[in-house]
């Protein structure tokens, strides 16, 4: 039996390993696999089997692109069989009626699915849920009446035949060396997307679907990485439709409507939406069921219907996130009720230190109204280099608003905010994160099932990154990035004292030590301003005793650090400078002890 | 061109009535209900062999249409509703765009593919020419059935207290329970509701398109569309967008020649998607949940 990974950590000899006997056994498996997969025309003699093989195959690439939308991005789309169509049309209309070159018809065809993607995507970006997904819908339609309403070129609803294959060196491809070849494309395919999972990228994504505010406000473009899944998406399912239209020789709209694409995602979920295996899986499971099915193929839909209604609210996992669960609980030993040690915070950056002496906020003259509510009213207030700023008021006194508007959640009404020099007018979050602004949130908003170390990764994605083609290709500066970023991600822990619980899923820690964790997370985007919202809420005495040594620590390095609390005890030991709130309107700003004896704060707080 | 209008205005109203349909679920339960445009079907075929093969009058086989169309909606509210309010938005509709799946399935079981005529209930008695239109009893009824359910419902909707109590249950239908709505019937009002607003467009409907079990889906998906362009939370933009599809349809058919028809609607709303993230008059508070 082996152990979790938080108890790998304990003693690097065994991590070692353990990492490396689990490696070689991998390696072991995935050359069997494939030593299998090349074997299988030799098993297989029956070209109609090996057919099905292909069509399998090409759409466990199909299914595989639709998950990195849809599993990873949680972004649905039902117009995947649309992009996969407009790849195989392109390529067959240039080789067949044009007489390019099969070769560059492909080209060309891969290129305008990820063009047709990026445009899809475009047009989707601000869109959520049910809207979402009618806008795929549409656009799959839309693609396929396209295919009706140009005969000349498709020969319409009679379909397309005699596309030609084509030569690989100096061999014309027949049923069997194109089954090579889609083998191919499949193992690049996962290959890619392995390595996708494994980079920064892919813990960008499950923030973006699990927790989007956070990810928006830790330096990351929402819409833009959505764009982005979107185009990969396209170019991956477009090259299987390329070779789907060679392969098959023939084409037919009618495998490219809309209900295909529920077909798609069907096989998506049944295998399992965020299992690199997942969706190659439901692709060949529902691809071979209608051959024992004979006669009854048009009822195959009672089929897709029944698979995906189990999957959704039975088993969302699918058959291999099951599986994969069903392995771990045997193998991974996790004992109740462990404590985590907070060690002593260590933090030294050189980056806000020295030469600044200008405000590192200015907040002037801001104002905020929701309806006939005015949240803040000509607020003004300026935060010095290495300052801890206490924010406090009543509840409902507009602290979180002007904390909203300050990041760029909302833009002010009136007056501006100006970050080292520079207007938030017009900035979204995530580049007002970059200008250097570090915050965490009221409910602790990490995603429960990566690790500790992992979340941390969130925010410095944005700095230590690979290029979404370097990833996919698994260049080198792939893995030297995803190695800075694991190393300065672990630095971020033991700065909060926290390095002990680097490996444990965050979900499983204490509501405190997320606390911890969120502030962490904040110092990768290398913040000048650290906002933090009520860090003491629910911390035990030793915890709250840390949370003060942490943001002295912080503060040492030059760092301006705005606190939001209500614990008057907290604040009055830490604060530098304190700024009071009331109804929107600033009513006091000064040093602790003053305010401590200003009436009008005690008024506010006590009522007159 | 004022022909074109006029048919465009006929569709329209139709796509309004199922628009309405999806409108009336989703203010109430926040739930898509995807199985409607298969519920249309149902109602149409279940109606059709009541009258043109067991030999019933018309009237008798609309009841046993609409009543199991009733039921089947009722029976989806029963088997998932309360689950699928769990859900988030997008894997509820992938259920009840399966149990759709499911009931035009079981249709071809049932009926087979082959389509037939669909007898229109009012005749198609021509009355008066409009332009190069001959305008039949068949158009005028839809209109004034149109006309009179939408009316109807808007009341329902705006005036009375149950579309209150409807409203409100969109809105948390926790606390409504705890104010002494009936929130399992108020739900089930609003499926019933719809299941008949399914029934009256299927047999409008039914003439146009003929009897056969592949109607449905696109008339769903295209009320689904018109319910999505003017906002799927108001009822009144639901069938404003019913009838821009409607007449969008009709003129693009007479401007580009009748293939494009089938594509105008959905580049129409991706444009307007795209520019108005939820609908025309869509309300930006519920985009988080929607």
């Amino acid at each position: 039996m082996s152990v979790h990974p938080a108890y790998q950590a304990e003693s690097s000899l065994w991590r070692s390993i353990s990492q490396r006997a689990g490696a070689s056994w991998r390696s072991l498996w995935i050359v069997l696999a494939i030593i299998g997969f090349l074997s299988l025309p030799a098993v297989i003699s029956n070209p109609y089997y090996m057919r099905f093989l292909e069509i399998a195959a090409l759409y466990g690439i199909a299914a595989l692109a639709l998950s990195l939308v849809y599993g990873k991005g949680g972004i649905v789309s039902l117009g995947h069989m649309g992009l996969f169509g407009i790849g195989a049309y392109i390529s067959a209309v240039l080789s067949l009626k044009f007489g390019w070159p099969v070769w560059i018809a492909m080209i060309v065809a891969v290129v305008v699915s990820g063009f047709a993607g990026w445009l899809l995507a475009l047009s989707s970006a601000r869109l959520v849920g049910v809207y979402l997904a009618m806008t795929t819908v549409a656009f799959n339609i839309v693609v396929e009446r396209l295919i009706v309403q140009f005969p000349d070129l498709t020969d319409a609803a009679a379909g397309m035949i005699n596309i030609p294959t084509f030569n690989l060196f100096g061999h014309l491809l027949d049923l069997e060396s194109f089954y090579y070849l889609i083998l191919l494309a499949w193992l690049v395919s996962l290959y890619m997307v392995h390595n996708f999972n494994t980079s920064s990228w892919n813990l960008v994504t499950n923030s973006l679907r699990e927790t989007p505010t956070a990810c928006l406000f830790m330096g990351n473009s929402v819409p833009g990485l959505k764009v982005l899944l979107f185009v990969v998406s396209a170019i991956i399912i477009g090259g299987a439709g390329v070779l789907f239209a060679h392969m098959m020789g023939r084409l037919n709209y009618n495998n490219f409507t809309w209900d295909q694409s529920v077909v798609l995602l069907a096989m998506v979920v049944l295998g399992g939406k965020r299992e690199l295996l997942g969706p190659s899986t439901g692709a060949a499971i529902l691809i071979f069921i209608p051959i024992f099915f004979g006669g009854l193929v048009e009822y195959m839909n009672i089929v897709y219907a029944l698979i995906i209604l189990f999957f959704l609210l039975v088993t969302p996992t699918g058959i291999i996130g099951w599986i994969r669960r069903g392995w771990n609980q045997a193998r991974v030993f996790l004992p109740q009720g462990r404590e985590w040690k907070l060690t002593h915070p260590v933090y030294s950056v050189n980056y806000a230190r020295g030469g600044d002496t200008r405000p590192i906020v200015e907040v002037v003259n801001v104002t905020k109204t929701f309806g006939g509510l005015t949240a803040l009213r000509n607020v003004s207030l300026s935060i010095q280099p290495g300052q801890i700023h206490a924010l406090i008021g009543p509840n409902g006194a507009g602290k979180t608003t002007l904390v909203n508007v300050m990041t760029g959640l909302y833009p002010p009404d009136g007056g501006d905010v100006r970050i080292r020099g520079t207007s938030v007018r017009g900035k979204t979050p995530d580049k007002i994160a970059l200008l250097g602004v570090g915050r965490t949130f009221q409910q602790p908003s990490l995603v429960a099932e990566m690790t500790t170390a992992e979340n941390m990764q969130v925010a410095i994605h944005h700095r230590l990154r690979a290029g979404i083609v370097s990833t996919l290709l698994g260049l080198p500066r792939h893995h030297r990035m995803r190695a800075a970023a694991r190393s300065e991600a672990l630095d971020s822990l033991h700065a909060v004292g926290l390095a002990d619980a680097a490996n444990v899923p965050v979900g499983q820690l204490p509501h405190g030590y997320q606390r911890l964790v969120e502030i962490a997370r904040a110092l990768g985007v290398h913040p000048r301003l650290l906002i933090v919202d009520e860090p003491a809420a629910g911390l035990a005495p030793k915890e709250m005793e840390h949370l003060q040594r942490l943001l002295q620590v912080i503060r040492s390095n030059g760092i301006a650090i705005l606190v939001i609390e209500h614990n008057m005890e907290f604040i009055m030991s830490i604060a530098d400078w304190i700024s009071v709130l009331d109804f929107g309107v600033r009513i006091a700003e000064g040093l602790p002890a003053e305010i401590q004896r200003n009436e009008a704060v005690l008024a506010a707080y006590l009522g007159e | 061109m004022i022909e074109s209008l006029f048919a465009g205005l006929l569709t329209g109203g139709i796509y309004a009535l199922v628009a309405l349909a999806y409108s009336i679920i989703y203010t109430t339960t926040r739930v898509v209900n995807f199985a409607i445009g298969e519920l249309i079907m149902i109602a149409a075929m279940v109606t059709f062999t009541g009258s043109a093969l067991w030999g019933l009058p018309l009237i008798s086989a609309l009841v046993i249409g609409c009543a199991i169309t009733v039921l089947i909606n009722l029976v989806i509210k029963a088997a998932a509703l309360s689950r699928l309010q769990k859900l988030d938005p997008i894997t509820a509709l992938l259920v009840t765009l399966s149990f759709g799946l499911l009931l035009v399935t079981g249709g071809q079981l049932v009926w087979g593919t082959a389509g037939a005529s669909f007898p229109s209930i009012f005749g198609k008695i021509p009355l008066f020419n409009l332009g190069s239109l001959i305008v039949t009893t068949q158009d005028i009824v839809t209109i004034i059935i149109v006309g009179v359910i939408l009316f109807v419902v808007d009341l329902i909707q705006h005036r009375a207290i149950l579309g209150k109590s409807m409203q409100a249950a969109a809105e948390d239908q926790e606390a409504c329970g705890v104010v002494g709505i009936n929130i399992g019937w108020i739900n089930a009002v609003a499926f019933n509701m719809a299941a008949i607003l399914c029934t009256i467009a299927a047999v409008l409907i039914a003439p146009i398109a003929g009897a056969n079990v592949r109607i449905g889906t696109m008339v769903g998906l295209k009320g689904f569309a018109a319910g999505i362009l003017g906002g799927l939370t108001n009822g009144r933009s639901a069938i404003v967008g019913g009838l821009i599809f409607g007449v969008a349809e009709s003129l693009s058919g007479y401007f580009f020649g009748g293939e494009s028809k089938e594509s105008i609607i959905f580049v129409v709303l991706m444009i307007i998607l795209a520019i108005r993230p939820t609908g025309l008059w869509g309300e930006t508070r519920w985009q988080r949940e929607a």
